[in-house]
């Protein structure tokens, strides 16, 4: 008798171990090549005692170093930034966040203001792949999908990524229950430098107007700050392309005048942050390297410093040890990237 | 065992079948932009912009147009977020010319005119009157200041400022 509904079950979930297994060897493992999809998964390794909370596209990522900001006034923080972030997809890493911690300051990039329609599948994924499943992640998804994507490709990636079995690679095997850490608390570490020497004229547009699918997910962030009593810092990083129309600025500094937001647009600040593009960036001006990171972000403590709630926590030994570990790693890939550059004349991988 | 592998493999392809019964699901095999979200529509006729003997078409190869064009002013290479390739802006007298990378290849995805030393195929430049646009593409709405038609796989956006043309641009058609 035991045996009769034993054997069944059996079969059952060795059957799904299978499918589980070929899913992960399907799954693109982001270690040598787009290398940022791994950053939505990396945040649960960073989770909790954050007083700050970045989010945004890539303009977060690379502009901002939580390593400086706990160096120079001991705030704690964590950037949730993915390649050409959605404004819905910003929001619910807000959300999801909040399943495992309450930060005190959200620092939002409003570059992404201007799209309000998924750009691609392929940066959806890089999104949402690696959030841990909840009704969050579920509604996420929803929002994103483009018209040919399936919410049952992102439950279940094998049937989106099953035809990668022509193409595995040894990434595929060596990492099929692991990850390479890429990001420090969300930071992508860059220490080339590719100066600005010439910028395209900005394209005129039809219409600057913001969409109401974009006004409406704001609002959403501004209310959700509201409900849990988090600050809400909208910023415009520094970079210099894709072009920050002054029609587009001056409707965000509306918003937060009527919000009673903060907003910091950092191409208005470039003096006081020191910032020089001829120095601070590794791709001709539309990302800071790690000097640009770093100056900006000793800037931008001074003000986070001063918000309620947020707190230098270099007294607390528990939280100070953990960061230390993120700063010999973050020394770790310095020394490395300056290696690679001294060698090679080029940064040819992060770590 | 048998029935295992037999399991196995059936429940594969279903999967499969499941993925890739539609010709429009998305089963592409790299993480990489799908070569059907960037590349351009086909068509009969699109517009295009005319730089002496070089047509300059959206969609086309770039390489050709950016070689028969001769020395450019300057240009100024965008790389893609987290993705391979490179969007380029190459400005020339009066226009710049935009490509992107399709599928390893670099292709035209626009171009901008700038001053009045250049002008469309149907005779628009910079400066011309809202009278002349719409003889040329046809009336504007009520109340508009551009001008948006699409041809083929291309888009023709006019900006007009006091009625006047302050912008044109040849643009990948959504």
């Amino acid at each position: 008798m035991k045996i009769k509904w034993l054997r069944p079950l059996l079969f059952a979930v060795l059957l799904l171990l299978t499918l589980w297994l070929l899913q992960r060897l399907t799954m693109p493992k982001y270690i040598h090549e787009n290398e940022e999809g791994v950053l939505a998964a990396e945040y649960y390794d960073n989770a909790g005692d954050n007083d700050i909370l970045f989010i945004g596209d890539c303009e977060v990522y690379s502009n901002f170093s939580p390593i400086t900001l706990w160096k120079d006034y001991g705030i704690t923080s964590v950037i949730r930034g993915t390649p050409q972030q959605m404004i819905w997809q910003s929001y619910y890493m807000l959300e999801d966040t909040l399943r495992y911690e309450t930060p005190k300051v959200v620092v939002f990039n409003v570059y992404s203001m201007c799209y309000d329609k998924s750009e691609s599948e392929a940066y959806n994924r890089l999104a949402l792949d690696g959030l841990r499943w909840s009704k969050v992640k579920a509604d996420a998804v929803r929002a994103s999908m483009e018209g040919k994507e399936t919410f049952a490709s992102y439950l279940f990636p094998l049937l989106r990524f099953h035809s990668r079995w022509k193409e595995l690679e040894k990434d595929d095997f060596t990492y099929l229950f692991r990850s390479e850490q890429l990001s420090h608390n969300g930071y992508v570490m860059r220490v080339d430098t590719k100066p600005v020497t010439t910028l395209p004229q900005p394209i005129p547009l039809a219409d600057y107007r913001y969409s109401d699918t974009c006004w409406g997910w704001l609002d959403k962030i501004r209310d959700c700050c509201k409900e849990h009593g988090i600050s809400l810092i909208l910023i415009k990083s520094p970079s210099c392309y894709p072009t920050w129309y002054d029609e587009w600025d001056a409707q965000i500094a509306d918003y937060a005048a009527a919000n009673d937001l903060t907003y910091i647009n950092f191409l208005a600040h470039q003096e006081e942050t020191g910032i020089d593009y001829t120095t601070d960036t590794y791709d001709a001006g539309q990302h800071l390297n790690l000097s640009g990171a770093e100056k900006a972000s000793a800037w931008f403590g001074k003000i986070l410093a001063e918000q309620p709630g947020v707190l230098d926590r270099r007294s607390d030994d528990q939280i100070a040890s953990r960061w230390q570990e993120k700063i010999l790693f973050y020394e770790q890939m310095k020394a490395s990237q300056e290696k690679q550059l001294e060698e090679t004349g080029a940064v040819t991988s992060y770590r | 065992m048998k029935r295992f592998v037999f399991a196995v493999v059936f429940t594969l392809m279903l999967i499969t079948l499941a993925a890739c019964g539609k010709k429009d699901d998305v089963a592409e095999t790299t993480t990489k932009p799908a070569a059907s979200e960037q590349e351009t529509k086909k068509a009969d006729e699109n517009w295009y912009f005319l730089k002496g003997d070089v047509k300059i078409e959206i969609g086309a190869p770039a390489q050709p147009i950016i070689d028969a064009l001769g020395e450019y002013q300057s240009s100024y290479e965008a790389p893609s977020c987290a993705f391979d390739g490179m969007d380029v802006v190459y400005t020339y007298p009066g226009f710049e010319v935009l490509t992107y990378v399709v599928d390893g290849e670099a292709k035209i995805s626009g171009v901008v005119l700038r001053d009045d030393t250049v002008e469309t195929v149907e005779g628009i430049c910079i400066g011309s009157s809202k009278a002349d646009v719409e003889t040329a593409y046809g009336k504007l709405e009520e109340g508009a200041t551009s001008l948006q038609v699409t041809k083929g796989n291309c888009e023709l956006l006019v900006i007009l400022t006091d009625d006047v043309v302050s912008s044109i641009q040849y643009l990948v058609a959504d």
